[in-house]
């Protein structure tokens, strides 16, 4: 066995018994590990009736092949539940070490299930496992947090994740902070754990001989791979100035970067993009376990209404929603918006999108001062916004409403259309005005509106794969047969585990997949693992309830602006006629046909 | 017609490019911060180009100083290079440039973080390129 432990540790909060479970090769084959792997247990032990918040909804932290070993960025991880936000499968794919430490510890996964009585955090140590009481970390944000267990534990660098208040709150969309301030942010993972009443898991592996098959090979063709990408537009752009480098293009050029509750054209964000925080407040960088990019900023305030002191610096999503998305482009503003969202631990794209809507109902007059606790958002002022975190994150006044997210926020005023947001999960910061492609990629994505399940403007900017035969032709054509391929292959590099910013072609990681784990793996198997991936959590959320009838864009997104974007507005239905024919899914209900599902192995699901 | 067309990064060629270039107010305007110098490269694709054909255009806050074939050897802050295919691509404009940079079809050497903060420029660049009557080599 070559690229797996073959056991998952199992934790159960109720009774305090852990255990292990054997991982079936055969299933890790087909669904190669992360979210995919994850997806399937998972299929087993939920449905419509499950209680998202309840001990009945298990949480499992998954590695994949990869992590731990020298393969370049494939030491990311999974964490996977019914997901509080949406009611629908849920999962969040996250950085730093800590999977590299759980695979050390000589495990593929955690799961946890039921209920602890009291806050409890987790602490492996390899095969000593220990569930601790955490009474006195409830309460504690994220950052004094941290602190405490890695005194408490003697552990200074293991692997950590922890919730904030958001999380012991159950914010719906609270999230989980890793290491040093990674987010596992999407679907109120960190609410799932709030629910546990497990306030943080502390994993110190220290077996890091992780077995492969081969391993010459690989060190040489990481090596190989690495030198090749570091040529790369991509990688240089993100390796020197963060993800948030992107600014200026997706403003300047396409349009692509949110405004002003996706309302406005002409918003200038120079101040905030990675070239300025790197000109400005940049005094460092960090990298997850075994990546050459190092996408991770450090930044530094130290004097002012804004001070951080040092910190995570503000990435691309962020830069948006706190940033573009109210106006604000005054980068220390920025700054201590982003951490105070981090410290609360609530996710920065849903939490921020919540947060610009309310200055968007003032503005327009849908709501008032009065309905926000006296609160008066003014477009590009942060303070609202940052007196809105903090009373989300504690379930405070208007917060305990807005901690449900932006639809049910904007429906309580009777405007629920004005929520952006697809299938309950609020809309990064990629504009499908700017890039068509993200319409089909919102509208359809497993878990509601998300880049990281198909990444299109990644695409239709010029990236390109040969094996997948994708190459864009125009940004505002109807590419839907390429966001499907697309989406196939995020599935398996979100179970792979190897991250977005690294960009290997589809063969390439074929051929890792076939020196990690020693398996003939060709371009052809990855290509279906990654369909059969995809069509698995469709029938993982029809399952849990899905109507397709929602697959849509919301109505400010089909608004038409000046600008980059050249007032485009993707047809989303001919996206989609287009999506289920070429996916030969039923358009009406929403389901796989048969004769796919029989030949993607999933007959048995469905 | 190739009598009226200018072989491409030619000292002519050049020469008239830098002359659009510095009555280009769009140009002036995004670029008006720049400072650097960049050497263009064609490169050899074994066929029709069998040495690099270099360019070298001296470029400061919003105007071309300076432009000549490039010797070998020489070199700039930037380097943008591409085979002949996507050079003629990107003239005629089935590319731009940050799209040919994505998809690899062409290099840039120097620093990303003066790239993207004149993606403006490097737009104009191009689209002032596009307005020179060119002849390729291999045409």
């Amino acid at each position: 066995m070559y690229g797996y432990r073959g056991k998952i540790l199992r934790v159960d909060l109720s009774t305090g018994v852990t255990s292990e479970l054997k991982l079936d090769l055969e299933m890790a084959r087909k669904y190669i590990g992360g979210m995919g792997l994850g997806c399937r247990l998972l299929f087993d032990l939920i449905d419509e009736s499950t209680d998202p918040l309840g001990p009945e909804n298990p949480l499992l932290f998954l590695t994949g092949p990869f992590c731990g070993t020298m393969v370049p960025t494939g030491s990311k991880a999974t964490v996977c539940a019914k997901s509080p936000q949406t009611g629908r499968w849920g999962y969040s794919t996250f950085g730093g070490h800590l999977g590299a430490d759980i695979k050390f510890a000589g495990y593929d996964g955690i799961m946890f299930v039921g209920k602890a009585e009291k806050p409890v955090y987790l602490l492996v140590k390899d095969d000593n496992v220990e569930i601790r009481d955490a009474s006195q970390l409830w309460g504690k944000d994220t950052e004094q947090t941290w602190e405490i267990l890695k005194k408490e534990t003697g552990f200074k660098k293991a692997g950590v994740a922890r919730i904030g208040l958001a999380g012991e709150n159950l914010v719906k969309y609270a999230s989980i902070l890793i290491d040093h301030f990674r987010a596992a942010g999407r679907t109120g993972m960190g609410a799932v754990m709030g629910s546990k009443n497990l306030k943080a898991l502390v994993v110190h592996g220290s077996d890091r001989n992780v077995p492969v098959g081969e391993p010459d090979k690989i060190r040489k063709k990481s090596a190989e791979l690495t030198a090749d990408k570091t040529e790369d537009a991509t990688f240089r752009m993100y390796s020197e100035l963060g993800t948030a480098g992107y600014v200026d293009m997706a403003s300047m050029m396409y349009g692509s970067l949110p405004a002003g509750y996706y309302g406005v054209s002409d918003f200038d964000s120079y101040n905030l993009s990675g070239t300025t925080v790197k000109e400005t407040i940049l005094v460092g960088k960090t990298a997850c376990f075994r990546c050459p990019i190092g996408c991770g900023r450090v930044i530094q305030i130290d004097k002012g209404k804004y001070a951080t002191g040092r910190f995570a610096g503000p990435e691309l999503e962020v830069t948006g929603t706190m940033g573009t998305l109210i106006l604000n482009n005054d980068a220390e503003a920025l700054s201590f918006a982003n951490k105070q969202l981090d410290l609360f631990g609530i996710d920065t794209i849903s939490g921020g999108n919540t947060i610009a809507l309310a200055y968007y109902l003032i503005s327009e007059g849908k709501i008032t001062k009065k309905d926000l606790d006296g609160i008066n958002p003014k477009w590009g002022e942060v303070d609202s916004a940052v007196k809105l975190i903090e009373k989300i994150a504690n379930r405070e006044g208007i917060g305990n409403l807005m901690a449900e997210g932006s639809l049910a926020f904007a429906e309580k005023f009777g405007v629920g259309e004005l929520a952006v947001q697809v299938n309950g999960l609020e809309t990064p910061m990629h504009d499908p005005r700017g890039f068509s492609g993200m319409a089909i990629a919102y509208a359809t994505s497993p878990r509601g509106a998300c880049h990281m399940t198909c990444d299109m403007y990644n695409y239709q900017m010029g990236v390109t794969d040969e094996g997948l035969g994708v190459e864009s032709v125009d940004r505002f054509d109807n590419e839907a047969v390429l966001a499907a391929k697309v989406q196939d292959f995020r599935c398996v590099t979100n179970s792979a585990l190897t991250c977005h910013f690294y960009p290997i072609k589809a063969d390439e990681l074929a051929e890792m997949m076939r020196l990690v784990t020693g398996w003939d793996f060709t371009l052809e198997e990855l290509v279906k693992a990654g369909e059969r991936i995809f069509t698995l959590q469709r029938l993982m959320n029809l399952k849990l309830g899905y109507d397709n009838r929602n697959e849509g864009l919301p109505k400010l997104l089909l608004k038409p602006l000046d600008g980059p974007s050249e007032r485009h507005v993707p047809d989303v239905e001919a996206q989609l006629d287009t999506w289920y024919k070429y996916r030969k899914w039923s358009r009406k209900t929403g389901k796989p046909s048969k004769s796919k599902i029989a030949a993607l192995g999933l007959s048995d699901l469905s | 017609m190739n009598e009226d067309r200018l072989l491409f990064l030619s000292e002519d060629w050049l020469k008239r490019y830098m002359d659009l270039l510095n009555s280009n107010p769009q140009y002036e305007e995004a670029a008006k911060g720049w400072e650097g110098d960049f050497i263009f490269q064609v490169d050899s694709d074994g066929k029709t180009v069998t040495e690099p054909i270099r360019a070298y255009a001296d470029l400061w806050h919003g105007k071309c100083r300076a432009v000549h074939p490039a010797a070998p050897g020489e070199n700039a802050q930037y380097t943008y290079s591409g085979t002949l295919k996507n050079w003629k691509k990107l003239l005629n404009r089935d590319i731009g440039p940050i799209k040919g940079l994505l998809s690899r079809k062409f290099r840039i050497k120097g620093s990303m973080m003066m790239v993207m903060r004149y993606i403006g420029a490097a737009q104009e660049l191009v689209a002032t390129a596009t307005r020179v009557p060119t002849r390729f080599p291999d045409e």
